[in-house]
């Protein structure tokens, strides 16, 4: 008995120094990442949304067929890893990669693909991006034909915000999909828990064809307030934030926070509606274009980190231009500009509409100034964001200070001015004012041309004969201030969509 | 006394209705509609007439509203978010008890702080025992909940990190958002009972208890406490309505999904569902905690209880 009693202890005493050992060790790998978006998820069906804290969440275990890296402007294979194009431009043959899995463990197939591609054709929040197309063909079990109505340059950046679903776990759901818990997806990242307003986590999908995350757990939680948001982090409740611009020189000071300043895929704009009284002066518009302080209004708004734009898209876009006609604060010419006008002693040119609460409220009051100083009288007229919306679709503005997040290519910007997207565009060309058909034509010249300089040359030319008309004028592209805790490691922060996948904790 | 209690919930089958129709027109007067707000800036024309379509809302607004009458009493279903496509009424379901949580608990909070202090403060009134509370209740009176949540976070969160400064994990989640609420009302409650507690102590029949030998703190719990608390359970009743439904600074500050800020997202994206059934339930909660506090008055005040049982009539 005494021997048992003996054998017993022994092991106890292994197992306990054995524990010792590896637990930590294993326990400093499960360490769960916390995390925070600025809203509770509104849906887990990436084809039912196109709000971007959603879509910074879908993305990590959601993937396109290629990703378009944000960083580099770069296409990345995914769930396929290679593509051809038909001589004629108008067939895309994706071949899906072999060994990519979905989370329920069942391969990625061709009819997977297939669906999920049709299915964002008929989805109201996602198909404009296949817009394009006429026909998803699976051609095999692992191959699908895209076939476009129309040569479309930017048809690898649209395919890149269609995520690809398991057929199977889609209908398993139905009409509740994107409510409840899913393993539909084949990101790095799988679904654990889910309440859309309070929190959701995820595990490391241990399949992924790309090897297992480095980070194995991740804990999101919805912060909508940012002082909240920050004291979270600072408290150690987060592990990694957008942190509010109003702090960022404390953040950077304090050693032990990692931060970093990374300019945004986004541009915060003026429009101008030239069909309102004086502003279709065109000396006016010339003169507002020249009374813009940019500096001011970046100071204003994100404490002068932001980048001063001189055109509507960053520059990472694909085809976004890098020279061309471009307005500076030059006061004195602002107002020679007025004195050529109709309206040499000055004018009242209506109200600035902008939406309340964030930082267009402050842009608009540095426009008002600015206007002010070469003669130019103005109000504000600060709006809830969805009126806001419907008055500037509805070309129910004078003058507006608004913003908007690009995803990859100069096209996305199309929307704004091209005449046949009644309600989408801020500026509405269409009329005896403006040559708008040569505008139009550039925007089917360039999606429909492949060659990328030949491109470049066509959106040049375009984004200059819209600066032209004075009535889009970019202002800057804000900064998303990142801070981090040391022991994370984060190679890239991208501009708008984290890669948590690219994550690991520093070893100790 | 059962005639009144039913009496008052008939009463809410109109408030119900009046309140629906009433939302669903204003919401119609609203500029916009839920598709453009839910594809956001840059959507083609063609894609919100689709989403509207999908969603219902193109239909005339008076069909609407009857299908919305049709199914919220016959199906009980207060329809679907036009946002997250799930059942309001499981999204209310979800909401309503971390409402209730943290608006009974700050009233309960209140009440706690406010009705001793106030009862002292009338009692010692004119002394140091009076104006260090009636200046203390002015000034948390004077703060605003977020201002507190703020304060609290900083000094519970992030120095002694005690509580949690965001969502639901647990009780101690709801402590800050409790005290945060708590001590505003508890500084009106502090006021009322002390006013209240002031006119009673001066009534005949408290005079008369005194004459009578009865010890003064007997005079102040038995006799005039019962007859003070009325107006303060009234206030009491009427906070608690209100911050079901309306503690949304606090309910974004501290991530709490609670009914105030699901109908304020509603109403930013013209959610019709989620605005017209969220307000409903508010309605409908509102109506019975005021029933609640008639009903109490019933239990503090022999007279009332008698009125309610129908002698008078």
């Amino acid at each position: 008995m005494k021997k048992v009693m003996k054998k017993a202890r022994t092991a106890l005493l292994a197992a306990l120094v054995l524990a010792a050992f590896v637990l930590p060790a294993t326990g400093a790998e499960e360490r769960t990442l916390n995390l925070s978006t600025l809203a509770p998820l509104t849906t887990i069906d990436p084809h039912a949304t196109t709000n971007i804290q959603d879509i910074m969440f879908h993305r990590q275990i959601f993937e396109p067929l290629f990703f378009q890296n944000e960083a580099t402007g770069k296409y990345e294979p995914r769930v396929a890893e290679s593509y051809t194009i038909s001589p004629d431009n108008l067939t895309y043959t994706f071949t899906i990669r072999k060994g990519a899995k979905f989370h329920n463990g069942e391969d990625v197939k061709a009819s997977d693909v297939a669906f999920s591609l049709k299915r964002a054709m008929n989805s109201p929040k996602v198909r404009s991006y296949t817009a394009s197309v006429a026909e998803v063909t699976q051609t095999g079990d692992y191959t699908v034909d895209v076939k476009l109505k129309q040569p479309n340059a930017a048809f690898l950046n649209n395919q890149n915000m269609i995520l690809i679903l398991s057929q199977k776990e889609v209908e398993a759901q139905g009409k509740e999909f994107g409510t409840k818990l899913t393993l539909a997806g084949t990101g790095p990242f799988y679904l654990t828990s889910l309440q859309h307003d309070v929190e959701w986590t995820c595990a490391a999908f241990k399949d992924y064809y790309r090897g297992e995350a480095p980070i194995r757990k991740l804990h999101y939680v919805p912060i909508a307030e940012a002082s909240a948001g920050l004291i979270a982090f600072e408290s150690g409740e987060l592990d990694w934030y957008i942190a509010p611009i109003a702090n960022w020189s404390a953040l950077t000071a304090n050693p032990n926070y990692k931060t970093e300043l990374v300019p945004a895929n986004h541009i915060s704009y003026v429009a101008v509606n030239y069909e309102h009284g004086p502003l279709n002066d065109d000396n006016i518009r010339l003169a507002i274009a020249c009374a813009i302080d940019k500096d001011a209004m970046n100071i204003a708004c994100y404490d002068g980190n932001a980048v001063n734009a001189d055109f509507m898209v960053p520059p990472q876009n694909t085809g976004a231009p890098t020279k061309g006609v471009v307005y500076n604060y030059d006061p004195e010419k602002a107002k020679e500009y007025v004195k050529k006008s109709a309206y040499p002693n000055g004018t009242h040119v209506g109200t600035i509409n902008c939406s309340a609460g964030g930082y267009f409220e402050k842009m608009a009051q540095v426009l008002q100034s600015n206007l002010a100083d070469i003669g130019l009288t103005s109000d504000i007229n600060r709006l809830d964001s969805a009126t806001n919306l419907d008055m500037a679709r509805n070309q129910r503005y004078d003058l507006l200070c608004t913003g908007f997040s690009p995803y990859g290519d100069y096209e996305s910007i199309r929307m704004y001015s091209y005449t046949k997207m009644k309600g989408a565009y801020m500026v509405k060309f269409e009329g005896d004012k403006f040559d708008y058909r040569t505008m139009d034509a550039l925007w089917d010249a360039g999606i429909a041309t492949t060659d990328l300089a030949e491109r470049e040359k066509i959106y040049s030319e375009l984004s200059d004969w819209i600066a032209k008309t004075a009535t889009l004028l970019p202002i800057f592209h804000k900064v998303q201030p990142y801070v981090w805790t040391p022991d994370l490691i984060v190679p890239v922060n991208y501009p708008n969509y984290p890669q948590v996948y690219e994550w690991s904790w520093a070893k100790k | 006394m059962h005639r009144f209690i039913f009496r008052r919930l008939l009463m809410m089958i109109p408030i119900v209705i009046g309140v629906s129709f009433l939302i669903f027109i204003i919401i119609d007067m609203i500029p916009g509609d839920p598709g453009s707000n839910l594809l956001g800036p840059g959507a083609r024309q063609e894609d919100i007439d689709m989403l509207n379509e999908e969603l219902g809302y193109n239909l005339p607004l008076f069909q609407r509203y009857g299908k919305y009458v049709y199914d919220a009493l016959f199906r009980l279903d207060l329809g679907k978010s036009y946002a997250t496509k799930k059942p309001v009424v499981t999204e209310i379901a979800n909401r309503l008890p971390i409402s209730l949580t943290v608006a009974f608990n700050a009233i309960l909070f209140s009440l706690v702080f406010g009705v001793p202090l106030g009862v002292l403060s009338a009692v010692k009134q004119n002394t140091i025992f009076d104006r260090i509370p009636t200046g203390l209740a002015l000034l948390l009176a004077a703060q605003p909940a977020f201002l507190i949540g703020l304060v609290l976070m900083l000094i519970f969160s992030l120095r002694l990190g005690w509580f949690p400064a965001n969502g639901v994990a647990s009780w101690k989640s709801y402590v800050m958002p409790m005290i945060a609420l708590g001590l505003p009302y508890g500084g009106r409650q502090l006021r009322f009972t002390r006013s209240s507690m002031l006119e009673t102590i001066r009534q005949d029949y408290v005079r008369t208890a005194r004459a009578k030998g009865a010890a003064p703190r007997l005079v102040i719990w038995k006799h005039a406490m019962k007859n003070a608390l009325l107006p303060v359970i009234t206030v009491a009743g009427n906070s608690f309505g209100i911050l079901i439904g309306g503690a949304i600074a606090t309910e974004t500050l501290f991530g709490l999904p609670g009914l105030g800020s699901f109908i304020v997202a509603g109403i930013k994206q013209k959610d019709v569902p989620v605005v017209t059934g969220g307000i409903i339930v508010f309605a409908v909660v509102f109506s019975f905690v005021i029933l609640a506090v008639d009903l109490s008055y019933a239990f503090v005040d022999p007279r009332i209880r008698a009125k309610y049982s129908g002698r008078r009539d």
